[in-house]
């Protein structure tokens, strides 16, 4: 009885174990389920550098978290902004689109103001514009002088 | 040769001149056309570029686009509700063609557009056209859905504050059936101060 027991929590663990490395498991070309070298993107950190494009120094202004899904078709980004300072600042950002060749996909976006009140985190969403973009960087500049 | 004190003031008044003139003179230099423009709080650039993108994107993420079917949409009136001149057939423009290029769309000839197109098909069905290189007439194809919309603002206006908030809402209908296959806004909330 002990025995079958045994063989049935074995059985178990190693199914379940199956499925946790399933599930760690990135696609060819994604880190962190954003399009991406997997090769050379081993933390959130590395994601973050290699799809942030800082148009000068921003002080207090980080991107705390990048996330990326195609569940619902088009790629879809979130990106997380944190404003580490007590003043509010106001920022402007957009995506530059890219396609499997790394090609521009899509024309320049608008730039986008965004204001951020101290210590605080603001969610920034898109979708990409065409199926033909699969890969993006997202480009932040700063709107002012801190306060 | 000393220079006398008649050709200093000459001298002098000439240079004040070239001073003044290139002070007063225009510079004209090309801009960032996705620039964030913050000229006025009135209607601008920036809001009408951030609002056709904010319900292109919406737009792509329904059930009914990336179904692949690349269904067949017109577009009809935004209401401007607003107290200032906007040219929302310019909003509503820059929206097709963004939905246009995106390949997940296709756009029925509207209302505005349709003069011209049944002047074409007449034109067409003229004795200067080979009858049999011309279109035929009666395969027009309807839109399945609808898009319109309504601009709004609210402005407050205090001594030495203004404040002007918009609200751009767009309506995706289904014209068969009526229903309301897709909504949404765009709000934007511009503040000047002396």
């Amino acid at each position: 009885m002990n025995m079958k027991l045994l063989v049935v929590v074995l059985i178990a663990s190693v199914t379940g174990a199956g499925c946790a490395t399933q599930n760690k498991i990135e696609r060819p070309g994604y880190a962190y389920g954003c399009p991406g070298d997997s090769d050379k993107i081993k933390s959130k950190s590395d994601l973050i550098n290699a799809k942030l494009e800082m148009a000068g120094s921003i002080p207090n202004i980080d991107v705390v978290d990048l996330r990326c899904t195609e569940r619902t078709g088009p790629l879809r980004i979130d990106v997380d902004f944190k404003n580490t300072g007590n003043e509010t600042r106001r920022i402007a950002y957009r995506f530059r689109w890219l396609d499997r060749e790394g090609m521009r996909a899509w024309d320049d976006e608008t730039w986008k103001p965004l204001l951020i009140y101290g210590n605080t985190q603001y969610t920034v969403t898109t979708t990409a514009p065409t199926q033909e973009a699969v890969d993006f960087k997202v480009v932040v500049m700063d709107q002012e002088k801190p306060q | 040769m000393k220079p006398s004190p008649r050709m200093r003031l000459a001298g002098a008044a000439l240079l004040c001149a070239a001073a003044i003139l290139s002070g007063c003179a225009e510079k004209t230099r090309y801009g960032d056309a996705r620039g964030v423009e913050t000229v006025t709080n009135q209607f601008g650039s920036t809001d009408l570029q951030m609002i056709a993108e904010s319900m292109t994107r919406s737009m792509l993420n329904t059930p009914l686009v990336t179904s692949g079917e690349r269904p067949i949409m017109t577009v009809q009136e935004v209401k401007n509700k607003t107290s200032e001149y906007i040219d929302t057939r310019s909003i509503t423009d820059s929206i097709r063609t963004e939905l246009q290029k995106s390949g997940r769309v296709r756009f029925a000839v509207d209302a505005a557009a349709m003069d011209q197109q049944v002047e074409e098909l007449k034109r067409q069905q003229s004795d200067y056209y080979d009858a049999k290189k011309s279109v035929p007439v009666g395969k027009m194809v309807g839109a399945a859905y609808r898009l319109e919309g309504n601009i709004t603002s609210i402005v407050k206006e205090a001594k030495d504050v203004k404040d002007v908030f918009y609200k751009f809402n767009l309506q995706m209908w289904n014209v068969q059936t009526g229903l309301l296959e897709w909504g949404d806004e765009k709000e934007i909330r511009k503040t000047t101060s002396r």
